[in-house]
C-alpha cells in the first residue's frame, strides 16, 4: 500500500488532521507532530467539521478521537473514507468500548491507541499509519481475530465470508500476545516484511468485507436507486 | 348406554360387528369434543383482541353443549334412536370443518398470550393430551358393564342391579385420566378443566330434572334454555366475571337445597306435577352456571395457549364420563313420561355447585395473585434498566473528564521534571485501573439481561485485569462459560499473573489472550521475563511450591481442560489454558 509513492519522499512532509473535542489535548498532540516535522493543516474539535474540512485540508492521516460529541467516530471514518479512499486514519481512545474500536477497524480506520501512549509511541504510529501499516495494539489484534473466529462460527457461512490463512491466524495472534513484528519475524523465521504484509492482508479483507456488506444492505434497502 | 347384547341391534335393527358398535357409540361423544375444541379455537384467537369475548365463546360453547346433551336425552328418548345419529354426524362434521382454522390458529400460537404457547415442544405436548383426552371416550365406552365386572371382580348381573356403582366407576376412571392428562398439560390447564367440569357436571342433573318438568313441546324449555346460555355467556363477557360466576353458583346451590326442602326431599315431584317457575328458574341457573363458570376459567387457560388443546377435550371427557354415569343409572328409571332422577342427586349437584363457585372464585385469586406479581417483576426489570442506564452514563462522563485529563497528566508530565515523571506514572497506573474497571462493568451490564445464572462471561474479569504492565486482548463479544468453570478459568489467569509478578524480573510485561474457539476457549498468559527451564515446574512441585502446578493445572483439570506451558531461559514463558466446551454448552 505504500507504493504509491505519495508518503515516501522524506522531504514532503506528511500532511496530517488531528480531531478530539478535548481543546489542551488535541493542541498537545499537534504540537508534538509538529515538533517530529509533520505537517498539522487542521486542528478540529468535532466530527461533522471535520468532514467538511478534510477536502480542503487533505490531510494524508487523521489522528482522530473515537468519541466525539457530535457523530459516532465509526460514522467519522466511514464519510472521510467515502470522500477521499486514499486517507488513512489512526483512531485514539480513550476508554475504549471494545465493540466501537472494532466496528472503526472493520469501517476502514487502519490502526488504534489508547490515549495514555507516550508521545513518541504516537508519532511513530502516525508514521506507520502514513506508511500504510497498520499500526495494531494487541487488544486490537484480538478484536479482529475474535471477530474473524465469530465470522466463521456462524452456522452456514457466506461464500463470501473472509477467512485468514493459518499464517495470518498464527501472526495476528503472536501480535495479540505482545510480540513485536521482530520477534514474530524471528520465532516464524520469515522477513519482518512479510509479518507486515500478513497483518495488513488480515485487516485488509475485514475492510473489504465491510464495504462488501454495506453495498449489499444499501441494494437491499433500495439505498442505491435514491444516490 | 352400552349394555352387551343390545349394541348390533341399535340402529335399523340390522345386525353389524360389534366394533361398528363402538365406532357408533363414539360419534356423539367425539362429536361434542371436536365442535367444542374448534370453538375453543377460535376463541383463543378472539382473546388477542379481548379476553372478554372469548369467555364469551367459550361460555356459549360449553353452555350449549350441556344443553344439548340434555336435551339430546330428551329427543333419543322422544323420536326413537334414529335421529340422533344423524344429528351427531352432523355435529361431527361441523367440528370437523372447524378443526382446520382452529389447528391454523394453534400452529402460530398467541403472541400476546401473557404465558405464551411455549416452544414446539410444548405445543406438541398440548396437542398430544388434547388427543389423548379424546381417546379416554374410547376407554369409557369398552368398559362395558361386563368388562367393568370383571375389571370390579364382580359378575354383569350383580352390577346391573347397582346401576349407581356402575355409574360411579365410569366416573372415577373418566375422572383419573383426565386429571392425570391435565396434571401433565400443567396446573392451569389442571385447574381450570377441574373448575369448570364441575360445574359441567353439576349441571346436569337439574337440567334434566327442569326438562321433565316441561312438556316437550313447551317453548318454554327452549327459552329458558337459550336465555340460561345467554346469561352464562353475558356473564363471561362482564369484566367481573368471577365474582359474578361465585354468586351464581351459590344462588344456584341456594335454590336447589330450596326445591330439595320445598318438595320434602322428593326434587322429582316438580317434574311429576310440571311445576313451570320453578323448573325454568332452575334451567336458567344451571345453564347460566355452566357457560359463566366455564368462560370465566377461559382467560386464564387461554393465556397459557391450553385453551383449545386441553380445555374442550378435558372438560368435553369429563362431562361425557358424567353424562353416562347418569344415563346408567336411568336406564332403570325411565318412565312413559319424563326420566326420574333419584332424590339423593339433587343435593350432591348442589354441593357441586358449592365447590365451582368456590373454585372459580380460587382460581380467578390465583390468577389475580400471578399478574400482580408478573407485574412486580416487570417493575423491578425497568428499574434494573434504568440503574444500569445511570451507570453507563456515569461511564461517560468519567471517561469524557477523568480519562481526558489523567491521559493529559501522563502525556505532558514527562516534560516537567522528575515530579512530573512521578506524576505521570501513578496517572498511568490510576488510567488503567479505571479504565478496566469501565470495561468489565460494561460488560456485565450488557450480558447481564440475557445471561441465565448458569453461564458466566469472561472478557469482563479478564479485562479487570489489566494493570500497567498487563495488557488484555479479548474479542468484543462476552465469551460465556458455565459460572464455575468461568471463575475457574479466571482464578487459573490470576494465578498465572501472580508468578509472573514473582518469577519473571521486577519489570517483566504480560498479555492476556482469550479466544472463543468452535469447539472450546483459549486463553494465554504469556511474560516476556527470565523465562525457565521447561523442567521446572515440575520441580517447583516436587520441592513443595504448588503454586503453579495446583492452582492452574489443577482448577483447569477440574473444568476438563488442559494446560500447557512453555519456557526458555531469556525469552520469557508462555500458559496456556484450553477449555473444551461441553457439547451442549454452546449459545
Amino acid at each position: 500500500m505504500n507504493d504509491d509513492g505519495r508518503n515516501i519522499a522524506p522531504d514532503i512532509p506528511v500532511r496530517v488532521m488531528v480531531v478530539d473535542d478535548h481543546p489542551i489535548w488535541r493542541e498537545a498532540v499537534a504540537r508534538d507532530l509538529a515538533e517530529a516535522g509533520y505537517d498539522v493543516t487542521a486542528v478540529i474539535g468535532e466530527g461533522a467539521q471535520a468532514i467538511r474540512v478534510a477536502p480542503a485540508a487533505r490531510p494524508d492521516v487523521v489522528v482522530l478521537d473515537l468519541q466525539l460529541p457530535d457523530l459516532p467516530g465509526v460514522e467519522v471514518i466511514r464519510r472521510l473514507l467515502a470522500a477521499d479512499p486514499a486517507i488513512r486514519v489512526l483512531m485514539l481512545s480513550a476508554s475504549g468500548d471494545q465493540q466501537d474500536v472494532l466496528d472503526a477497524l472493520k469501517a476502514g480506520a487502519l490502526g488504534y491507541l489508547v490515549k495514555s501512549a507516550r508521545p513518541a509511541e504516537l508519532i511513530e504510529a502516525v508514521a506507520r499509519t502514513a506508511a500504510g501499516d497498520p499500526v495494531f495494539t494487541v487488544a486490537a489484534a484480538g478484536l479482529v481475530l475474535g471477530e474473524y473466529r465469530r465470522l466463521a462460527a456462524v452456522s452456514a457461512p457466506p461464500a463470501d465470508t473472509p477467512q485468514l490463512t493459518g499464517r495470518e491466524t498464527e501472526v495476528l495472534r503472536l501480535v495479540a500476545k505482545g510480540l513485536s513484528y521482530k520477534q514474530i519475524a524471528e520465532r516464524l523465521v520469515v522477513s519482518h516484511r512479510t509479518v507486515q504484509n500478513h497483518v495488513q492482508n488480515s485487516l485488509g479483507k475485514l475492510h473489504l468485507h465491510n464495504r462488501v456488506e454495506l453495498t449489499r444492505y444499501a441494494i437491499e434497502q433500495g439505498l442505491d436507486q435514491d444516490a | 348406554m352400552s349394555v352387551p347384547g343390545v349394541v348390533e341391534e341399535w340402529i335399523f335393527n340390522i345386525r353389524y360387528p360389534v366394533a361398528v358398535g363402538y365406532v357408533v357409540n363414539l360419534l356423539p361423544t367425539a362429536a361434542y369434543i371436536l365442535t367444542i375444541v374448534a370453538l375453543l379455537a377460535c376463541a383463543q384467537g378472539l382473546h388477542r383482541a379481548s379476553p372478554a369475548w372469548s369467555a364469551v365463546v367459550v361460555a356459549l360453547a360449553l353452555g350449549s353443549r350441556l344443553l344439548g346433551s340434555a336435551m339430546m336425552a330428551g329427543i333419543s328418548w322422544e323420536l326413537g334412536s334414529d335421529h340422533p345419529a344423524a344429528w351427531h354426524t352432523a355435529l361431527l362434521a361441523a367440528g370437523l370443518a372447524g378443526l382446520a382454522p382452529a389447528a391454523w390458529l394453534y400452529r402460530r400460537g398467541d403472541p400476546e398470550a401473557v404465558g405464551p404457547v411455549g416452544g414446539r415442544a410444548r405445543r406438541v405436548r398440548l396437542i398430544v393430551i388434547g388427543a389423548l383426552a379424546v381417546l379416554v371416550p374410547v376407554l369409557l365406552e369398552l368398559l362395558t358393564m361386563q368388562g367393568m365386572a370383571s375389571l370390579l371382580g364382580t359378575t354383569w348381573y350383580t352390577l346391573y342391579r347397582h346401576k349407581d356403582a356402575y355409574g360411579d366407576a365410569i366416573g372415577v376412571v373418566a375422572l383419573v385420566a383426565v386429571t392425570v392428562l391435565a396434571l401433565i398439560a400443567g396446573r392451569w390447564s389442571l385447574a381450570g378443566a377441574l373448575t369448570a367440569s364441575v360445574a359441567q357436571v353439576a349441571a346436569v342433573l337439574p337440567v334434566t330434572v327442569a326438562f321433565g318438568a316441561l312438556a316437550a313441546d313447551d317453548p318454554l324449555r327452549l327459552l329458558a334454555a337459550a336465555s340460561g346460555v345467554a346469561l352464562g355467556a353475558l356473564v363471561a363477557g362482564v369484566r367481573w366475571r368471577v365474582p359474578v360466576a361465585t354468586a351464581l353458583a351459590v344462588l344456584t346451590a341456594l335454590i336447589l337445597f330450596i326445591a330439595y326442602d320445598a318438595t320434602t326431599g322428593d326434587p322429582e315431584k316438580l317434574a311429576a306435577q310440571h311445576v313451570a317457575v320453578p323448573s325454568v328458574l332452575i334451567l336458567v341457573l344451571c345453564a347460566a352456571v355452566g357457560g359463566a363458570v366455564t368462560g370465566a376459567t377461559a382467560p386464564a387457560l387461554a393465556a397459557q395457549g391450553a385453551l383449545p388443546a386441553v380445555l374442550g377435550p378435558l372438560v368435553g371427557v369429563l362431562a361425557v364420563g358424567a353424562l353416562q354415569a347418569i344415563q346408567a343409572i336411568q336406564a332403570t328409571q325411565v318412565t312413559d313420561e319424563f326420566q326420574i332422577v333419584s332424590q339423593d342427586d339433587v343435593i350432591p349437584a348442589a354441593i357441586l355447585f358449592l365447590v365451582a363457585g368456590l373454585a372459580i372464585s380460587g382460581l380467578g385469586l390465583a390468577r389475580l395473585l400471578t399478574a400482580r406479581n408478573a407485574e412486580r417483576k416487570h417493575a423491578g426489570q425497568i428499574r434494573r434498566e434504568s440503574a444500569a442506564a445511570e451507570r453507563d452514563r456515569l461511564g461517560r462522563s468519567i471517561h469524557d473528564g477523568v480519562l481526558q485529563v489523567l491521559a493529559l497528566v501522563q502525556r505532558e508530565g514527562p516534560g516537567l521534571g522528575r515530579q512530573g515523571n512521578e506524576l505521570a506514572a501513578l496517572a498511568g497506573e490510576q488510567e488503567v485501573a479505571l479504565r478496566s474497571m469501565l470495561a468489565s462493568e460494561a460488560t456485565a451490564a450488557r450480558t447481564a439481561p440475557e445471561r441465565t445464572a448458569t453461564t458466566a462471561d469472561l472478557v469482563g474479569p479478564l479485562r479487570g485485569l489489566a494493570a500497567p504492565t498487563v495488557e488484555v486482548a479479548t474479542p468484543a463479544q462476552a465469551v460465556e462459560l458455565p459460572s464455575a468453570v468461568a471463575s475457574e478459568v479466571v482464578a487459573a489467569v490470576r494465578a498465572a499473573l501472580d508468578n509472573v509478578r514473582r518469577h519473571a524480573g521486577a519489570d517483566a510485561r504480560a498479555w492476556i489472550l482469550l479466544e472463543e474457539e468452535r469447539d472450546g476457549v483459549r486463553v494465554t498468559v504469556r511474560d516476556d521475563g527470565i523465562g525457565f527451564p521447561p523442567e521446572r515446574p515440575a520441580e517447583a512441585a516436587e520441592a513443595g511450591r504448588l503454586g503453579i502446578a495446583q492452582s492452574m493445572r489443577g482448577r483447569i483439570a477440574d473444568c476438563g481442560g488442559t494446560t500447557t506451558i512453555d519456557s526458555r531461559p531469556g525469552q520469557g514463558s508462555e500458559v496456556e489454558f484450553w477449555i473444551p466446551r461441553a457439547p451442549q454448552g454452546r449459545r
